[in-house]
């Protein structure tokens, strides 16, 4: 049933059609926010995001959500004194006019301070072109997704198991604008499914997801059904003694492991010897080095068919395309803006999405390949213990198989693992297709920032095989 | 700009016996939309109260809820409730190192709301930051809609578990507050901060860090009940530590003052300097201390409390969340070791000196007299001498625990355990302050380290370090506060080592207790919900031993 379209309760005017600002609307509120401030410089950032929930639990939709969120960043700073900053999510000129003036009253008091204005040595940069709007994800939200949440419970229920899923759309339109006139804005649309299958006991679990930016690419019945197969074939586990074997690891689970990438490639951390991409002995980086398997590729860019992501960063720095690593050689580093400058080289940001190149095996022919190891579904809890050295530990979850033979031989209870990848990217033995892994549940872990919320950005992972990866313990836990 | 004056009487008049969509006179509407700006000053002594605007009315809150509510029951919802909030954020802190006085001062406005709605037994929420009752009866309907959608699923959460009730209560409260952080100077502020510090730093090889945060909110619960409840919590988080360097080796704590309710008088105490100055000293101490990996193997330790209410968050708060154990969040943060609740309640699970008692209501960062529900917090064991005696629950869970509420002759109610983080968030269970009884006879940390003649003792732990699996069925914890202990004393820092656990091992090993002086306070943030959402709690506990940990020795490079 289509569900009334309800302009969505938010700012105005609005074309009820659209759930977030246009970026024509956030470059405007922003062009309004700085016309109030007389600081010497100012940065304005909007981020407008709309999200529209529907959580699934014990065989029933747990409920429905429907969340705006606005937050407005100002930043003001009087020449080389400390810059001040406020939040707010308030729209009304008055408030934000007693906001500014305020904020400002603190920067003319604050000390002087050596911070460089970089940004007041910044262009305009160009911008790739991307495509990260997709109308059919905004459809979605206004219809609702009882369907799709319906063929979730019907799909796990008739196996005899017990449903929880997630099902999660978004919308945002952001922007920086500096004083200097420097200006970026964007807006994308993103989704994800994630479903769990559990057994009535509580001692089987599967679980399976998908994620893209436009919703009609998403197969809720298939990511019904690989969740219920894993479900089944997870019943009767039994305790394997811990220890170091050949992996074969989902790309839900090398996702998890890959997304700890991002800082790894910062330049300033690398430099500083605080990286696995920093030299062993003394300080620098092992830039040009072979680091991983040379069938290793990393890149991050904004047009990736498979996700995307905004073409800038930070106070509007075009974000480039960047292969990090390629042939297992470390090509590039993230040089911040201020620190580039320095060095003389190019900026890029952080590697907030990243792609691993993928290879022509596949999950089946690993296994087949694979007299003795643990095909692992799916990896929780995963956190970096050690920068360093790369350090990861977490758990294994919804479904863990020992293989024996060359097939699936039964279902094991849960590990915790600790490895690294600057261990096991050397010890790859295939690598198979490429494609957006679901995240599902991924809270911050210590080392990220807090402030990042569901949706993650794209991260695009193959499955891997690899040798004498460290299944530490056992673990409980199903 | 016209400053809100509409008389309650007024609002009651233009409000009351609403029969469907906008009733609100349109001075009203123009009223909440539009605040005066406070009158400021430039120049040096700002306060936090001339930064930010004048708080928003808890009438004009609930002028705004009402116009949610009355549109939710006319859209045909059963029961909706909704909480609308502003908060206001003041950080205070020194910015870089502590060679030189530079202020670093940061103000957040905030301003969000959250409508439920109940529809033949479905749910739905809705959520948005502008403060016009357009917007907000717009989300209400909104959610209504959303939950007869869901409703006609045949799939809705009136399920197995039933929304008990609570007493319709209409009342106010604010967190109790001496001084108000946000009258108090900058400038003021900061040469507190700075003499702070430098009492930290005044030995060889150490340095310090000092600043806070200061929150105050004023949230509306209201429900088509009749609950109509404002609530004003002061928060305070302070973070005040010292580092003590000695060649690679660093040893940083952090002063014992946890996140606390109240204002400016918690940091006003007269030994704060002399706190730091001294935790300067036991830093460079145990700076100074020889390093070694210790050989792997099982232990036993001692925890300070810090440590004992990090273990007890991240281990038994969590896995007591009723909706938790009732798979909830079986495709979020996970399930618990506590299930099924037939097998737990009243079952010898851990140690016999383990009491655990939550209480919303005691002056902690997450003090408030009623939850998210408007439910009234009460103090109530959890555990008691090992046994799981309750959990945390809320009004759509607590009928799960009807049948040993009944056995006891207690209500099947909610124990008040309902938070919305951000009044635009949903609501969910999570766990309260807990407190963990401490020794009654006077046992220091020293005395509970003396008869053991080889083992650990670990300080100043925090949630962090404590990494459970998604059932919090075991663990395992990296912690740079980990020291060697010998015949009684500590000898050495231990470098190397993580520790492994089993929870329902580790808390049946613990057999010995500090004493009150051994309690400490500790704060935690938790992810719950999918999207994740942050909280925090509280929890404070005494120094504990434990008979046996596994210390485990990972290879890095």
């Amino acid at each position: 049933m289509m569900r009334q379209s309800i302009a969505r309760p938010m700012t105005r005017p609005f074309d009820s059609g659209r759930p977030v600002l246009t970026t024509a609307q956030v470059e405007q509120l922003m062009r309004r926010i700085i016309s109030m401030t007389s600081a010497d410089t100012a940065m304005i950032m909007v981020t407008h995001t709309a999200r529209a929930v529907t959580r699934l639990a014990n065989d029933h939709v747990r409920s429905t959500e429907d969340v705006d969120e606005l937050v407005i960043n100002i930043y003001t700073q009087f020449g080389n004194r400390i810059g001040v900053l406020i939040q707010s999510n308030q729209l009304s000129d008055t408030s934000l006019r007693a906001l500014v003036q305020r904020c400002e009253a603190v920067a003319r008091a604050q000390m002087g301070s050596r911070e460089r204005l970089v940004h007041q040595t910044q262009v305009q940069d160009t911008y790739l072109p991307v495509a990260l709007w997709h109308e059919p994800t905004v459809e979605a939200m206004h219809k609702g997704c009882t369907p799709a949440a319906q063929t979730i419970v019907d799909g796990v229920t008739s196996a005899g198991l017990r449903a929880a899923g997630f099902i999660g759309l978004m919308a945002r339109a952001e922007g920086v604008l500096t004083k200097e006139g420097i200006i970026s804005v964007s807006e994308e649309t993103d989704c994800e499914v994630t479903v769990t299958a559990r057994g009535q006991d509580g001692k089987s679990s599967g679980w399976d997801g998908q994620a893209a930016r436009n919703w009609s690419a998403i197969d809720v019945g298939n990511i019904t059904a690989r969740a219920v197969r894993m479900a089944q074939m997870s019943q009767g586990a039994q305790a394997v003694e811990p220890g170091r074997r050949t992996a074969i690891l989902g790309p839900a689970a090398v996702a998890q492991i890959a997304r700890w990438f991002t800082y790894q490639f910062s330049a300033y951390s690398t430099d500083r010897g605080a990286t696995g991409f920093s030299k062993t002995k003394g300080s620098g980086n092992k830039l040009g080095q072979r680091v991983f398997d040379p069938r290793v590729m990393m890149l991050s860019n904004p047009a990736d068919a498979d996700g995307g992501y905004p073409s800038y960063f930070a106070t509007g720095y075009a974000a480039p395309s960047m292969t990090w690593v390629d042939g297992g050689v470390l090509k590039n580093l993230a040089y911040d803006p201020g620190y580039a400058m320095g060095k003389g080289k190019a900026y890029a940001d952080l590697p907030w999405s990243i792609r691993i190149g993928g290879g022509d095996s596949s999950i089946e022919a690993m296994i087949a390949k694979c007299p003795d190891g643990i095909y692992v579904n799916r990896f929780s809890s995963v956190e970096m213990l050690d920068m360093r050295s790369g350090m990861t530990t977490g758990f294994t979850r919804d479904g863990c198989f020992l293989i024996r033979n060359n097939k699936i031989d039964r279902p094991v209870k849960n590990f915790r693992f600790l490895d690294s990848p600057f261990f096991f990217l050397n010890r790859l033995v295939a690598l198979g297709p490429t494609a957006r892994a679901p995240l599902g549940y991924t809270p911050p872990a210590p080392g990220e920032s807090d402030t990042m919320s569901w949706p993650r950005r794209p991260i695009i992972v193959p499955p891997m095989m690899v040798q004498d990866f460290n299944f530490a313990a056992l673990a409980d836990a199903v | 700009m016209r400053r809100s004056s509409l008389s309650r009487r007024d609002f009651l008049t233009t409000t009351s016996g609403a029969a469907a969509g906008m009733v609100l006179s349109a001075r009203a509407l123009h009223a909440m939309s539009e605040r005066a700006p406070r009158p400021f000053v430039m120049g040096m002594g700002q306060t936090g109260n001339v930064l930010l605007p004048e708080p928003i009315a808890g009438t004009d809150l609930h002028a705004l809820a009402a116009a949610a509510l009355d549109a939710a029951k006319a859209a045909g919802a059963s029961y909706a409730d909704i909480r609308v909030a502003e908060q206001h954020e003041l950080e205070v802190r020194q910015m870089g190192p502590s060679t030189s006085l530079l202020p670093d001062v940061r103000i957040n406005v905030w301003f969000d709301y959250g409508v439920r709605a109940l529809v033949d037994g479905a749910w739905a929420f809705a959520g948005g930051v502008v403060p016009e009752p357009a917007s907000i009866a717009a989300s209400a309907r909104q959610a209504v809609s959303a939950a007869k959608l869901t409703a006609k699923l045949g799939r809705s959460t009136s399920r197995d578990f039933e929304f008990t009730p609570a007493p319709i209560t209409k009342g106010s409260w604010t967190s109790p507050i001496v001084i108000d952080p946000f009258s108090v100077p900058i400038e003021d502020q900061m040469a507190l901060i700075w003499a702070t510090i430098q009492s930290g730093r005044r030995y060889p090889g150490t340095d310090a860090w000092t600043g806070w945060q200061w929150k105050r909110e004023t949230r509306a619960i209201a429900s088509t009940d009749g609950m109509q409840l404002t609530q004003t919590l002061h928060k305070a988080y302070p973070y005040c530590g010292v580092r003590a360097d000695r060649g690679m080796h660093t040893v940083s704590l952090s002063l014992p003052i946890g996140w606390v309710t109240g204002g400016y008088e918690t940091m006003l105490r007269p030994d704060l300097q002399e706190m730091m100055d001294s935790t300067a000293q036991d830093a460079l101490r145990l700076a100074h201390l020889p390093k070694r990996t210790m050989d792997v193997g099982r232990y036993p330790a001692v925890l300070d409390g810090r440590t004992v209410g990090a273990f007890a968050s991240r281990t038994l708060g969590q896995a007591l969340e009723l909706d938790r154990v009732l798979g909830e969040e079986a495709d979020a943060s996970g399930t618990s070791f506590l299930a099924p609740v037939n097998e737990v309640l009243g079952a010898q699970l851990f140690s016999p000196q383990l009491s655990i008692t939550a209480d919303r209501a005691v002056p902690a960062s997450v003090a408030v007299k009623w939850d998210d529900e408007g439910v009234e917090s009460h103090a109530f064991p959890v555990i008691e001498q090992g046994r799981v005696v309750d959990y945390f629950t809320s009004r759509t869970t607590a009928g799960a625990l009807r049948d040993w509420y009944q056995q006891r002759g207690m209500p099947v109610t909610s124990r008040g355990c309902t938070l919305a983080p951000r009044a635009g968030q949903p609501v969910v269970v999570r766990q309260p302050q807990m407190t963990i009884a401490h020794n009654p006879s006077e046992t220091s940390l020293d005395d509970l380290c003396r008869d053991i003649s080889r083992g650990v003792v670990l300080r100043q732990g925090w949630g962090g370090d404590v990494r459970t699996d998604h059932q919090c069925a075991t663990g395992m914890v990296d912690s740079t506060m980990m020291f060697e202990i010998e015949r009684g004393r500590v000898v050495r820092c231990v470098q190397g080592n993580m520790i492994q656990f089993d929870t329902r091992s580790l808390w049946k090993s613990m057999d010995a207790l500090g004493g009150a002086s051994t309690r400490e306070p500790n704060g935690d943030m938790l992810w719950k919900g999918m999207p994740w959402g942050e909280s925090m709690n509280g929890i404070t506990a005494p120094a504990a031993r434990f008979s046996r940990l596994d210390l485990i020795l990972p290879k890095m490079s």
